[in-house]
Protein backbone atom coordinates (compact mmCIF):
# COMPACT_ATOMS: atom_id res chain seq x y z
CA UNK A 1 0.00 0.00 0.00
CA UNK A 2 2.79 2.31 0.82
CA UNK A 3 4.60 2.32 -2.58
CA UNK A 4 1.17 3.37 -4.21
CA UNK A 5 1.73 6.35 -5.67
CA UNK A 6 -0.08 9.88 -3.86
CA UNK A 7 -2.24 10.60 -7.06
CA UNK A 8 -3.86 7.25 -6.98
CA UNK A 9 -4.69 7.41 -3.59
CA UNK A 10 -6.05 11.17 -3.79
CA UNK A 11 -7.94 9.96 -6.91
CA UNK A 12 -9.95 6.90 -5.13
CA UNK A 13 -10.22 9.74 -2.12
CA UNK A 14 -12.30 11.89 -4.66
CA UNK A 15 -14.32 8.91 -6.39
CA UNK A 16 -14.94 7.89 -2.96
CA UNK A 17 -16.36 11.33 -2.38
CA UNK A 18 -18.40 11.64 -5.60
CA UNK A 19 -19.87 8.19 -4.85
CA UNK A 20 -21.35 9.59 -1.03
CA UNK A 21 -22.09 12.61 -2.36
CA UNK A 22 -24.30 10.72 -5.28
CA UNK A 23 -25.55 7.98 -2.68
CA UNK A 24 -27.36 10.86 -0.71
CA UNK A 25 -28.92 13.03 -3.75
CA UNK A 26 -31.90 14.61 -2.79
CA UNK A 27 -33.87 16.71 -4.90
CA UNK A 28 -33.55 20.39 -4.97
CA UNK A 29 -35.26 22.51 -2.02
CA UNK A 30 -37.66 23.98 -4.63
CA UNK A 31 -38.80 20.83 -6.35
CA UNK A 32 -40.13 20.24 -3.25
CA UNK A 33 -41.98 23.04 -2.76
CA UNK A 34 -43.26 22.72 -5.97
CA UNK A 35 -44.50 19.44 -5.68
CA UNK A 36 -45.91 19.99 -1.99
CA UNK A 37 -47.99 22.61 -3.80
CA UNK A 38 -49.12 20.69 -6.54
CA UNK A 39 -50.62 18.69 -4.23
CA UNK A 40 -52.32 20.86 -1.92
CA UNK A 41 -53.60 22.70 -5.15
CA UNK A 42 -54.82 19.35 -6.41
CA UNK A 43 -57.17 18.67 -2.85
CA UNK A 44 -58.32 22.15 -3.16
CA UNK A 45 -59.21 22.07 -6.85
CA UNK A 46 -60.91 18.52 -6.53
CA UNK A 47 -64.29 19.24 -4.24
CA UNK A 48 -64.33 16.99 -0.86
CA UNK A 49 -66.98 14.44 -0.76
CA UNK A 50 -68.28 14.20 2.59
CA UNK A 51 -68.27 10.85 4.11
CA UNK A 52 -71.16 9.47 6.49
CA UNK A 53 -69.88 6.18 7.81
CA UNK A 54 -72.17 6.28 9.90
CA UNK A 55 -75.21 6.92 6.62
CA UNK A 56 -75.40 3.03 5.60
CA UNK A 57 -75.77 1.31 9.49
CA UNK A 58 -78.56 4.33 10.07
CA UNK A 59 -80.22 3.68 7.46
CA UNK A 60 -80.25 0.20 7.83
CA UNK A 61 -81.31 0.54 11.16
CA UNK A 62 -84.05 2.77 9.85
CA UNK A 63 -85.43 0.81 7.84
CA UNK A 64 -85.58 -2.69 9.86
CA UNK A 65 -87.64 -0.48 12.46
CA UNK A 66 -89.86 1.03 9.97
CA UNK A 67 -90.57 -2.65 8.79
CA UNK A 68 -91.22 -4.11 12.07
CA UNK A 69 -93.57 -1.17 13.35
CA UNK A 70 -95.29 -1.36 9.73
CA UNK A 71 -95.73 -5.00 10.35
CA UNK A 72 -97.11 -4.84 13.71
CA UNK A 73 -99.41 -2.01 12.55
CA UNK A 74 -100.83 -4.48 9.78
CA UNK A 75 -101.26 -7.33 12.43
CA UNK A 76 -103.32 -4.73 15.00
CA UNK A 77 -105.78 -3.66 12.48
CA UNK A 78 -106.28 -6.65 10.59
CA UNK A 79 -109.52 -7.93 11.50
CA UNK A 80 -109.63 -11.44 13.49
CA UNK A 81 -112.54 -14.54 11.82
CA UNK A 82 -114.37 -13.74 15.43
CA UNK A 83 -114.22 -9.57 13.96
CA UNK A 84 -115.86 -10.93 10.54
CA UNK A 85 -117.92 -13.32 11.72
CA UNK A 86 -121.35 -11.39 13.42
CA UNK A 87 -122.06 -12.47 16.37
CA UNK A 88 -124.91 -15.39 16.27
CA UNK A 89 -126.87 -15.16 19.52
CA UNK A 90 -127.10 -11.27 18.06
CA UNK A 91 -128.84 -11.62 14.83
CA UNK A 92 -130.99 -14.39 16.26
CA UNK A 93 -132.31 -12.29 18.69
CA UNK A 94 -132.87 -9.08 16.86
CA UNK A 95 -134.46 -11.56 14.13
CA UNK A 96 -136.47 -12.58 17.35
CA UNK A 97 -137.60 -9.32 17.38
CA UNK A 98 -138.42 -8.84 13.86
CA UNK A 99 -140.37 -11.55 13.23
CA UNK A 100 -142.27 -11.39 16.26
CA UNK A 101 -143.04 -7.84 14.95
CA UNK A 102 -143.70 -9.13 11.50
CA UNK A 103 -146.15 -11.93 13.47
CA UNK A 104 -148.15 -9.22 15.14
CA UNK A 105 -148.97 -6.84 12.46
CA UNK A 106 -148.97 -8.74 9.28
CA UNK A 107 -150.66 -11.88 10.09
CA UNK A 108 -153.76 -10.41 7.98
CA UNK A 109 -151.99 -9.29 5.16
CA UNK A 110 -150.09 -12.45 4.88
CA UNK A 111 -153.19 -14.38 4.68
CA UNK A 112 -154.07 -12.31 1.50
CA UNK A 113 -150.21 -12.65 0.60
CA UNK A 114 -151.18 -16.44 0.25
CA UNK A 115 -153.70 -16.33 -1.37
CA UNK A 116 -152.79 -14.40 -4.17
CA UNK A 117 -149.60 -16.53 -4.71
CA UNK A 118 -152.05 -19.95 -4.24
CA UNK A 119 -154.42 -17.73 -7.40
CA UNK A 120 -150.99 -17.56 -9.23
CA UNK A 121 -149.98 -21.04 -8.49
CA UNK A 122 -152.32 -24.09 -9.61
CA UNK A 123 -155.92 -23.90 -7.85
CA UNK A 124 -157.01 -27.39 -8.06
CA UNK A 125 -155.92 -30.63 -6.09
CA UNK A 126 -152.57 -31.34 -7.97
CA UNK A 127 -151.33 -28.36 -6.33
CA UNK A 128 -152.03 -29.87 -2.91
CA UNK A 129 -150.77 -32.87 -3.23
CA UNK A 130 -147.53 -31.53 -4.47
CA UNK A 131 -147.44 -29.18 -1.25
CA UNK A 132 -147.68 -32.24 0.48
CA UNK A 133 -144.68 -34.03 -1.32
CA UNK A 134 -142.51 -30.85 -0.95
CA UNK A 135 -142.86 -30.22 2.96
CA UNK A 136 -142.57 -34.21 3.44
CA UNK A 137 -139.03 -34.05 1.21
CA UNK A 138 -138.13 -30.56 3.24
CA UNK A 139 -138.68 -32.78 6.46
CA UNK A 140 -136.15 -35.54 5.09
CA UNK A 141 -133.84 -32.78 3.91
CA UNK A 142 -134.26 -31.24 7.22
CA UNK A 143 -133.11 -34.28 8.88
CA UNK A 144 -130.32 -35.59 6.42
CA UNK A 145 -129.04 -31.73 7.16
CA UNK A 146 -129.32 -32.21 11.06
CA UNK A 147 -127.18 -35.87 11.32
CA UNK A 148 -124.96 -34.96 8.86
CA UNK A 149 -121.54 -33.92 10.20
CA UNK A 150 -119.51 -30.80 9.78
CA UNK A 151 -120.43 -28.03 7.62
CA UNK A 152 -123.92 -29.58 6.96
CA UNK A 153 -123.88 -30.03 10.50
CA UNK A 154 -123.47 -26.23 11.15
CA UNK A 155 -126.17 -25.30 8.30
CA UNK A 156 -128.47 -27.65 10.14
CA UNK A 157 -128.47 -26.09 13.62
CA UNK A 158 -128.13 -22.71 11.87
CA UNK A 159 -131.81 -23.35 9.64
CA UNK A 160 -133.29 -25.12 13.16
CA UNK A 161 -132.02 -22.00 14.91
CA UNK A 162 -134.36 -20.07 12.29
CA UNK A 163 -136.94 -21.79 12.08
CA UNK A 164 -137.10 -21.79 15.59
CA UNK A 165 -137.19 -18.22 15.58
CA UNK A 166 -139.13 -17.34 12.53
CA UNK A 167 -141.23 -19.87 12.70
CA UNK A 168 -143.02 -21.70 9.73
CA UNK A 169 -144.60 -18.86 8.81
CA UNK A 170 -144.33 -16.54 5.86
CA UNK A 171 -143.05 -13.29 6.76
CA UNK A 172 -144.33 -10.78 3.89
CA UNK A 173 -142.19 -7.65 4.71
CA UNK A 174 -138.97 -9.25 2.99
CA UNK A 175 -136.48 -6.29 2.58
CA UNK A 176 -136.27 -5.99 6.07
CA UNK A 177 -135.55 -9.67 6.76
CA UNK A 178 -131.55 -9.98 7.72
CA UNK A 179 -130.57 -12.11 5.18
CA UNK A 180 -130.50 -15.17 6.94
CA UNK A 181 -133.57 -15.06 7.69
CA UNK A 182 -134.54 -14.47 4.52
CA UNK A 183 -132.66 -17.97 3.79
CA UNK A 184 -134.96 -19.46 6.32
CA UNK A 185 -138.06 -17.64 4.97
CA UNK A 186 -139.99 -19.43 3.10
CA UNK A 187 -142.07 -16.62 1.52
CA UNK A 188 -138.97 -14.61 0.88
CA UNK A 189 -135.97 -15.43 -1.73
CA UNK A 190 -132.50 -13.97 -1.61
CA UNK A 191 -131.06 -13.46 -4.70
CA UNK A 192 -128.49 -11.20 -6.28
CA UNK A 193 -128.98 -8.10 -6.59
CA UNK A 194 -129.53 -7.29 -9.88
CA UNK A 195 -129.15 -3.48 -9.64
CA UNK A 196 -125.50 -3.89 -9.07
CA UNK A 197 -125.21 -6.63 -10.88
CA UNK A 198 -122.17 -8.24 -8.04
CA UNK A 199 -123.01 -11.71 -6.87
CA UNK A 200 -121.87 -11.19 -3.57
CA UNK A 201 -124.71 -8.34 -3.32
CA UNK A 202 -128.00 -9.69 -2.50
CA UNK A 203 -131.21 -8.72 -1.90
CA UNK A 204 -134.20 -10.31 0.22
CA UNK A 205 -137.62 -10.34 -2.06
CA UNK A 206 -140.86 -11.63 -1.90
CA UNK A 207 -141.17 -15.13 -3.40
CA UNK A 208 -142.96 -14.53 -6.80
CA UNK A 209 -144.12 -17.86 -8.41
CA UNK A 210 -144.75 -21.48 -7.92
CA UNK A 211 -141.87 -22.36 -7.95
CA UNK A 212 -139.78 -19.94 -5.14
CA UNK A 213 -142.90 -20.08 -3.07
CA UNK A 214 -142.16 -22.43 -0.42
CA UNK A 215 -139.18 -23.23 -1.46
CA UNK A 216 -136.66 -22.40 1.91
CA UNK A 217 -133.36 -21.76 0.33
CA UNK A 218 -131.58 -22.59 3.29
CA UNK A 219 -132.57 -26.46 3.82
CA UNK A 220 -134.32 -27.53 0.97
CA UNK A 221 -132.33 -29.82 -1.55
CA UNK A 222 -133.02 -30.31 -5.30
CA UNK A 223 -135.55 -32.96 -4.56
CA UNK A 224 -138.06 -30.66 -3.27
CA UNK A 225 -137.46 -27.96 -5.74
CA UNK A 226 -137.42 -30.34 -8.65
CA UNK A 227 -140.22 -32.41 -7.03
CA UNK A 228 -142.68 -29.86 -8.36
CA UNK A 229 -143.69 -30.04 -12.02
CA UNK A 230 -141.84 -27.08 -14.29
CA UNK A 231 -139.45 -26.38 -11.46
CA UNK A 232 -135.63 -26.19 -11.85
CA UNK A 233 -133.28 -26.71 -9.03
CA UNK A 234 -130.30 -23.89 -9.26
CA UNK A 235 -127.04 -24.06 -6.66
CA UNK A 236 -124.06 -22.55 -6.54
CA UNK A 237 -121.02 -24.53 -4.88
CA UNK A 238 -119.50 -21.95 -3.51
CA UNK A 239 -122.80 -19.83 -1.61
CA UNK A 240 -122.09 -19.75 2.42
CA UNK A 241 -124.93 -18.53 3.95
CA UNK A 242 -124.22 -16.05 6.48
CA UNK A 243 -122.68 -16.81 9.99
CA UNK A 244 -120.63 -19.97 8.63
CA UNK A 245 -117.27 -20.40 7.78
CA UNK A 246 -116.61 -21.68 3.76
CA UNK A 247 -113.73 -22.68 2.26
CA UNK A 248 -115.21 -20.18 -1.09
CA UNK A 249 -117.48 -17.53 -0.26
CA UNK A 250 -119.36 -15.75 -3.30
CA UNK A 251 -121.91 -17.81 -5.24
CA UNK A 252 -125.51 -17.17 -5.28
CA UNK A 253 -127.87 -19.33 -2.99
CA UNK A 254 -130.10 -22.02 -4.15
CA UNK A 255 -132.98 -21.52 -6.05
CA UNK A 256 -135.83 -22.88 -7.25
CA UNK A 257 -136.79 -21.32 -10.65
CA UNK A 258 -139.93 -22.61 -13.00
CA UNK A 259 -138.96 -24.14 -16.34
CA UNK A 260 -140.74 -24.22 -19.42
CA UNK A 261 -139.81 -26.81 -22.40
CA UNK A 262 -136.39 -27.29 -20.46
CA UNK A 263 -135.89 -23.60 -20.04
CA UNK A 264 -135.08 -21.75 -17.06
CA UNK A 265 -137.83 -18.44 -16.85
CA UNK A 266 -136.57 -15.78 -15.44
CA UNK A 267 -138.20 -14.66 -11.98
CA UNK A 268 -140.97 -11.76 -12.15
CA UNK B 1 -51.32 7.97 14.14
CA UNK B 2 -50.37 8.88 10.62
CA UNK B 3 -46.66 7.78 11.57
CA UNK B 4 -48.00 3.81 12.10
CA UNK B 5 -49.85 4.38 8.75
CA UNK B 6 -48.16 2.40 6.01
CA UNK B 7 -47.61 3.69 2.42
CA UNK B 8 -50.79 2.16 0.53
CA UNK B 9 -53.13 3.92 3.45
CA UNK B 10 -51.14 6.86 3.36
CA UNK B 11 -51.60 6.89 -0.28
CA UNK B 12 -55.16 6.02 0.10
CA UNK B 13 -55.84 9.06 2.72
CA UNK B 14 -54.30 11.34 0.08
CA UNK B 15 -56.60 9.96 -2.79
CA UNK B 16 -59.94 9.70 -1.44
CA UNK B 17 -59.73 12.13 1.63
CA UNK B 18 -57.16 14.14 0.11
CA UNK B 19 -54.93 14.14 3.20
CA UNK B 20 -52.03 16.43 2.53
CA UNK B 21 -50.08 15.82 5.24
CA UNK B 22 -50.33 11.71 3.78
CA UNK B 23 -48.86 13.12 0.81
CA UNK B 24 -45.63 15.32 2.62
CA UNK B 25 -45.15 11.90 4.33
CA UNK B 26 -45.47 9.90 1.33
CA UNK B 27 -43.13 12.43 -0.50
CA UNK B 28 -40.40 12.55 2.95
CA UNK B 29 -40.31 8.39 2.58
CA UNK B 30 -39.73 7.92 -1.32
CA UNK B 31 -38.16 11.39 -2.94
CA UNK B 32 -34.47 10.47 -2.36
CA UNK B 33 -34.66 6.77 -3.41
CA UNK B 34 -36.52 8.23 -6.13
CA UNK B 35 -34.50 10.94 -7.32
CA UNK B 36 -31.53 8.81 -7.25
CA UNK B 37 -33.40 5.93 -9.38
CA UNK B 38 -33.60 8.90 -12.08
CA UNK B 39 -30.45 10.42 -11.81
CA UNK B 40 -28.76 6.43 -12.36
CA UNK B 41 -31.28 5.80 -15.28
CA UNK B 42 -30.34 9.19 -16.91
CA UNK B 43 -26.75 8.98 -16.44
CA UNK B 44 -26.37 11.45 -13.84
CA UNK B 45 -27.75 14.22 -15.81
CA UNK B 46 -29.25 16.14 -13.06
CA UNK B 47 -31.94 18.97 -15.36
CA UNK B 48 -33.50 15.59 -17.02
CA UNK B 49 -33.87 13.94 -13.44
CA UNK B 50 -35.15 16.48 -11.68
CA UNK B 51 -37.71 17.14 -15.00
CA UNK B 52 -38.45 13.85 -14.92
CA UNK B 53 -38.96 13.64 -11.17
CA UNK B 54 -41.17 16.85 -11.12
CA UNK B 55 -43.29 14.70 -13.86
CA UNK B 56 -43.45 11.16 -11.66
CA UNK B 57 -44.69 13.44 -8.80
CA UNK B 58 -47.27 15.35 -10.81
CA UNK B 59 -48.21 11.90 -12.54
CA UNK B 60 -48.89 10.36 -9.11
CA UNK B 61 -51.09 13.29 -8.16
CA UNK B 62 -53.35 13.93 -10.94
CA UNK B 63 -53.91 10.78 -10.98
CA UNK B 64 -54.53 10.02 -7.40
CA UNK B 65 -58.25 8.89 -7.27
CA UNK B 66 -57.38 6.22 -9.97
CA UNK B 67 -55.03 4.82 -7.08
CA UNK B 68 -55.86 1.06 -6.05
CA UNK B 69 -53.93 -0.35 -3.55
CA UNK B 70 -53.46 -4.06 -5.36
CA UNK B 71 -49.39 -3.56 -5.16
CA UNK B 72 -47.08 -2.14 -3.25
CA UNK B 73 -47.26 2.02 -3.47
CA UNK B 74 -43.15 2.16 -4.12
CA UNK B 75 -43.53 -0.35 -7.16
CA UNK B 76 -46.49 1.84 -7.98
CA UNK B 77 -44.43 4.81 -7.90
CA UNK B 78 -41.28 3.37 -9.66
CA UNK B 79 -43.34 1.87 -12.61
CA UNK B 80 -44.62 5.45 -12.77
CA UNK B 81 -40.90 6.51 -12.70
CA UNK B 82 -39.78 3.86 -15.38
CA UNK B 83 -42.92 4.97 -17.66
CA UNK B 84 -41.89 8.60 -17.66
CA UNK B 85 -38.45 7.97 -18.09
CA UNK B 86 -38.70 5.73 -21.23
CA UNK B 87 -41.32 8.59 -22.39
CA UNK B 88 -38.59 10.78 -22.04
CA UNK B 89 -36.14 8.25 -24.28
CA UNK B 90 -38.89 8.27 -26.70
CA UNK B 91 -38.63 11.84 -27.17
CA UNK B 92 -35.46 11.97 -27.22
CA UNK B 93 -34.99 9.40 -30.07
CA UNK B 94 -38.05 11.16 -32.39
CA UNK B 95 -35.86 14.56 -31.35
CA UNK B 96 -34.86 15.61 -35.08
CA UNK B 97 -30.66 15.88 -35.31
CA UNK B 98 -30.31 18.56 -36.76
CA UNK B 99 -30.88 20.88 -33.78
CA UNK B 100 -27.68 22.07 -33.06
CA UNK B 101 -28.64 24.56 -29.98
CA UNK B 102 -30.68 21.44 -27.80
CA UNK B 103 -27.96 18.78 -28.28
CA UNK B 104 -24.98 21.23 -27.30
CA UNK B 105 -27.43 22.36 -24.62
CA UNK B 106 -27.68 19.00 -23.44
CA UNK B 107 -24.40 17.67 -23.48
CA UNK B 108 -22.96 21.05 -22.15
CA UNK B 109 -25.61 20.45 -19.03
CA UNK B 110 -24.82 17.07 -18.83
CA UNK B 111 -21.06 17.82 -18.28
CA UNK B 112 -21.30 20.46 -15.94
CA UNK B 113 -24.19 18.34 -13.28
CA UNK B 114 -22.69 15.36 -13.51
CA UNK B 115 -20.05 14.80 -10.79
CA UNK B 116 -20.12 11.50 -10.98
CA UNK B 117 -20.00 11.35 -14.77
CA UNK B 118 -16.49 12.93 -14.42
CA UNK B 119 -15.60 10.21 -11.96
CA UNK B 120 -16.75 7.76 -13.93
CA UNK B 121 -14.71 9.16 -17.18
CA UNK B 122 -11.73 9.42 -14.89
CA UNK B 123 -11.74 5.95 -13.64
CA UNK B 124 -12.05 5.11 -17.70
CA UNK B 125 -9.07 6.72 -18.24
CA UNK B 126 -6.97 5.80 -15.30
CA UNK B 127 -8.13 1.78 -17.25
CA UNK B 128 -6.65 2.72 -20.08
Amino acid sequence: MSDQPDNQFNDDKKISALYHAGSTAQPPEHIDQAIRAAAIRSVRATPRRVRFPWAVPVSMAAVLVLSVSLISLIHEEAPTVSDIRPDVSVIHAEERKKSAASRETSRDQLSIAEITDMAQTDTDTEQKAERQKTTAAKRSSQKSLASAPGLAGTRAEFSTGLKKDLGTKAVENCEQLSHSACLGSEQCSLVMNEMINDPKTFVCRRSTNRCDTGFIQHSDTKESCESRPGCAYISDPCFCPPDVTCICNGGLPPQCHPRKNGTLLQPE
Amino acid sequence: MIHDNNDEHLMLKFSRDGDVSAFDLLYERHKASLFRYILKQTRHQHTITEELFQEVWSNLIRAREQYQPSARFSTYLFQIARNRMIDHARRISARPVSDPETNHEDIANAGHDDPSLHAHTADRIEQL
